[in-house]
């Protein structure tokens, strides 16, 4: 048989059905002729004799089969034709599904490729992090001789790649700029498997001194910074003054694309810092194929307590932990953000069918005589039903199709708003195929969910009534306004308990705000000023030249107060020290408990406007030579010095060398003051308490500063000319990241402020949603007891009353909703007690404002149909039938 | 004539058709027709169930039809049997065959 389009096979089809038939009439045409009738008499018997002829090809039809998509075709054309009769419900019926679908496209999106979706490495369940436990269960990064042993030892790993954060200076390039990396260590890319588009990764004993001048860079650093040049591999770059060969490039789509870094080098470990004290290295292990987690965990303990045993002093109680990547690659905030903002977007869309429901229903009636006299005219239930439901599939896949459009649009806003790297680098968040699929199931469950009710509905008409005029009947559907009423109870509860929940959210993110920072943020700016080690050989010299940078700055018009500091406000703690106070019971550095140790010049406190309690600041005097002088923060006065005044205490801290990643042996610390706590972290964590200490970069120099400046303007203003100060001190100098303090305080409320947002701008939709719902039934109720208000009015009613009558019939709905919204409101915020800050669950002005929205907007959606109530006329209302 | 006309047993039809367009490639009026004269008038096949029945046979491929000119020099669709079609035949003819011994029996039992 001949290939053709199905649309053509069918006509050839109802051509030849169409010819069958009719030959048969002709020749019971000419058999009645030769029978001795008339032509007019034989035609008319024939036709007679043979009956309908339509009613026969449809039979015939049916028949031969295959015809359910010529049904179906043809249930989509009626369904299109009675969508587009009623533009109003359908514009209104997509939007509603298209945003519900939409916001649950867009945020499934995230959770599918952040948490559901294995990592894109190959075999991701054998990867694991390594890390080394203290004495107090405390996570800790690795010291250099540790992970040598535990690299020689190890019998269950393949490999155990070292790696540590290396950012470097890149000249030799039109903007010396300050690239993010890591030093790592030679198979660190095979446990990944990540691969290179250009060149190769490390190889076996690149990462030993003299081979380690090699370096890996990101497809994006070598298209940005090296024009895609195709002769990369090979070339020779300069990392902070020192030249290293480009050996790879990565694979554009690796998931190390999108992480922090830009740079990786050969993690070698130079003699001077090979050290069971200083703990620098992070790392990951590859398992055997074959050896399991329990297996290593067992062999890594046996090595640690070896370790222990030999090392007493650095290593007594400390431990080793495993844990697989794929368990923690993902914060516990954002795998719960995400499933808040899920849950959150799958009630928007249970109202949205709610609402659709609804408004199926109101038109199921107004449709009643439409189907009432189809199903008289002899199509089965089944076929009504169909019907109906191919409606509203068709409007729930338009829907879907939009909603896509509001995905794709909500995931770039989404991932616009988010912190940079708030997302893991394995998360390749996008508009897949499976979101595509999500989607699409979606739309065919929503159109289910919202059509087969009032399918089931519409398609049981009482046959009689419907026909008649009538149909709006005192008496008539009553159940059905129980169901639509059930409705919007359904939609006004879920409605108020997202309410409720984004409520507590925007209280909690509003005290975050408030949060005290311990500094002043207005018009300060801070940089990265980044000096390599090498490029002065003492501490002296750095400081020479980081001072005439700060004079340079500190003399620039609209500049007040210019400090240096080893860690900006809000950056994390920077340098981290074990310490001990002078006079109490000596413990060995293991045990010893940790500060933050920020090297800073005696400006700092003065520019960010941190506050003093006791003592003195630093000051110019503490330096080189003279008493070595700390100011502590409230938290370490309050934990260690409970009691006593801390002032003239001192602390015993192992020497930081300039330049060197060893230690030096004790020195002791004079504490000449106590400041307020700083913020460290930033504002999103919730209780924090950090003791810490602060040095002057005199008596405690180092090479990664970072400039702060405080200006008498706002600081944007000030950075060209910041930029332009410090490199006329050295044209070579990296300013990296310069940035407002209060833009690093809004983004460490990034996770905070997404949740939020997202949350209240779906509790809107959910509220609107409620809304029109509510109309919709108030309207239609009025509409329906038109009669009853007639005589009510003919009796006397005033048209206050008739207001009143309809009003309380919209409160009383909303306020069922309302409480059993608010109930389970109460339930929920169990899992989001985490999230709030100073905010109880059973926050009574959440609440309190939750029940006045609500019946706000009960009044609103109510007084329109109340109106129309109070002013219906009883000599028209009782002639209405 | 329409109390004359014998309701078909359910299924009935579909071995008359068999029968019928075993005896060669014919269209379905001729179809009707025979039935008729054959039955001498005694079952008349109403159009509307024979075209159905028809289309029905030849989607189960029982039958096979192919268009030819017919005897008025039209197109008309001549039906067959297929192999199955011959087959499904024997199998109704014998189930008929025990049917109506069985229904013959039964009903002598009764007169007697």
């Amino acid at each position: 048989m001949r290939w053709q389009l199905p649309i053509f096979r069918r006509q050839e089809q109802e051509r030849r059905l169409d010819s069958e038939l009719r030959l048969h009439i002709e020749q019971q045409v000419s058999n009645n002729l030769l029978s001795g009738m008339t032509q007019e008499e034989a035609r008319r018997n024939a036709m007679i004799e043979f009956g309908g002829l339509d009613q026969i090809k449809e039979e015939c039809r049916d028949a031969s089969g295959g015809l359910w998509l010529d049904t179906l075709l043809q249930d989509i054309r009626f369904g299109l034709r009675t969508l587009f009769k009623s533009p109003g419900f359908t514009i209104t019926a997509l939007a509603t599904i298209g945003v519900g679908i939409g916001a649950n496209a867009a945020i499934f999106s995230f959770v599918d490729n952040v948490i559901l979706k294995p990592l894109p490495y190959p075999d991701p369940d054998g990867i694991q992090y390594l890390y080394e436990v203290k004495p107090d269960h405390s996570w800790c990064n690795i010291s250099t001789l540790n992970f040598l042993d535990w690299q020689k030892e190890n019998g269950a790993f393949s490999y155990v790649a070292g790696n540590m954060w290396a950012p470097a200076t890149l000249t030799g390039v039109e903007q010396p700029v300050l690239l993010q990396g890591q030093k790592v260590s030679a198979h660190f890319f095979d446990i990944f498997g990540v691969k290179t588009a250009l060149g190769r990764t490390f190889v076996e004993g690149e990462d030993q001194l003299g081979r380690d001048h090699v370096a890996v860079i990101t497809n994006s650093l070598w298209m940005s910074q090296f024009a895609s040049d195709p002769g990369i591999i090979g070339r020779s770059i300069t990392l902070d003054g020192e030249s290293y060969t480009v050996i790879g490039v990565l694979a554009q789509g690796s998931p190390f694309e999108r992480s922090y870094y830009q740079v990786w080098r050969p993690l070698s470990i130079a003699p001077e810092n090979l050290s069971r004290d200083l703990h620098t290295l992070m790392a990951f292990g590859r398992l055997k194929p074959g050896v399991t987690l329990q297996q290593a965990r067992t062999q890594m303990n046996a090595i640690a307590i070896s370790i222990a045993r030999d090392f007493p002093k650095s290593n007594k109680g400390w431990g080793i932990g495993i844990l697989p990547l794929t368990s923690g690659y993902v914060g516990g905030d954002t795998t719960q953000s995400l499933y808040v903002l899920m849950a959150a977007v799958g009630m928007v869309l249970l109202i949205a069918c709610a609402n659709l429901a609804n408004i199926t229903l109101a038109r199921g009636i107004v449709r009643e005589r439409e189907v009432a006299v189809r199903a008289a005219l002899g199509a089965s239930r089944l076929r009504l039903v169909r019907q109906l439901l191919t409606e509203s599939l068709l409007l729930s896949f338009c829907g879907g199709a939009l909603g896509l459009l509001f995905a794709y649009g909500g995931i770039a806003a989404i991932k616009a708003a988010i912190p940079p790297y708030w997302l893991p680098a394995e998360a390749n968040v996008e508009m897949d195929g499976r979101v595509l699929l999500f989607t699409i199931g979606l739309a065919a469950l929503t159109g289910l969910v919202f059509g087969l009710i009032p399918a089931m509905r519409a398609s049981r008409p009482d046959l009689t009534n419907s026909i008649r005029q009538g149909g709006f009947g005192a008496s008539m559907g009553r159940s059905r306004n129980m169901l639509r009423a059930s409705l919007v109870i359904i939609e006004v509860g879920l409605a108020s308990a997202l309410l409720c929940c984004s409520g507590l959210l925007i209280r909690s993110f509003l005290k975050l705000q408030r949060v005290e920072l311990g500094f002043d943020p207005t018009n300060v700016v801070a940089a990265g000023l980044p000096v390599s080690d090498k490029r002065f050989p003492t501490g002296e010299r750095l400081n020479l030249y980081l001072h005439q940078i700060l004079d340079r700055v500190g003399a620039l018009p609209g500049v007040q107060d210019v400090a240096l500091t080893s860690s900006v406000p809000l950056g994390g703690p920077g340098w981290g020290m074990p310490f001990q106070i002078v006079g109490s019971k000596a413990i060995d550095v293991a045990n010893r408990p940790w500060c933050f140790v920020k090297m800073v010049s005696p400006s700092y406190f003065r520019t960010i406007g941190m506050r003093l309690v006791k003592g003195r600041s630093l000051n110019d005097r503490d330096v080189k030579g003279a008493q070595m002088a700390v100011v502590i923060n409230q938290s370490l006065a309050k934990k260690f010095f409970p009691n006593d005044d801390p002032i003239g205490k001192q602390l015993s801290i192992q020497e930081i060398r300039y330049a060197s990643n060893l230690f030096g042996p004790d020195v002791s610390w004079q504490v000449v003051g106590v400041a307020a706590d700083e913020r460290i972290q930033g504002l999103s964590d919730r209780n924090e308490s950090m003791p810490g200490i602060y040095v002057t970069d005199d008596q405690c120099p180092q090479g990664m500063h970072s400039l702060v400046v405080r200006g008498s303007m706002a600081a944007s203003l000030l950075q060209r000319s910041i930029a332009n100060a410090v490199h006329e001190v050295d044209k070579d100098q990296v300013l990296d990241g310069m940035r407002a303090l209060e833009e690093s305080k809004s983004e460490s409320l990034g996770s905070d402020r997404l949740r939020t947002s997202v949350l209240s701008i779906f509790s809107a939709v959910a509220l609107l949603l409620s809304a029109i719902g509510l109309y919709g039934v108030i309207s239609y109720s009025v509409v329906q007891r038109t009669r009853e208000i007639g005589i009510r009015t003919a009796l006397g009613a005033t048209s206050r009353n008739i207001l009143g009558l309809v009003l309380r019939n919209g409160i009383a709905l909303t306020g069922i909703g309302l409480l059993m919204g608010v109930l389970s409101a109460l339930g929920i915020a169990q899992f989001l007690s985490y999230m709030l800050f100073n905010v109880e669950k059973y926050d009574p002005i959440t609440m309190g404002a939750v029940v006045g929205i609500l019946m706000v907007m009960a009044f609103l959606a109510c007084i329109i149909p109340a109106r129309r109530a109070a002013r219906i006329n009883s000599i028209v209302a009782l002639r209405y039938e | 004539m329409e109390s004359e006309k014998s309701d078909l047993l359910q299924g009935t039809l579909d071995m008359l058709i068999l029968k019928v367009v075993a005896l060669g490639p014919i269209h379905g009026y001729a179809i009707s027709k025979r039935i008729q004269q054959v039955s001498k008038d005694a079952l008349q096949i109403q159009q509307g169930s024979l075209y159905p029945a028809l289309h029905r046979l030849e989607k189960r491929k029982l039958l096979c039809a192919e268009w030819r000119e017919a005897e008025s020099g039209r197109e008309a669709k001549f039906y067959s049997l297929t192999a199955a079609g011959r087959k499904q035949l024997g199998v109704e003819e014998s189930d008929w065959e025990r049917l109506s011994e069985a229904i013959r029996l039964v009903m002598r039992v009764d007169q007697a």
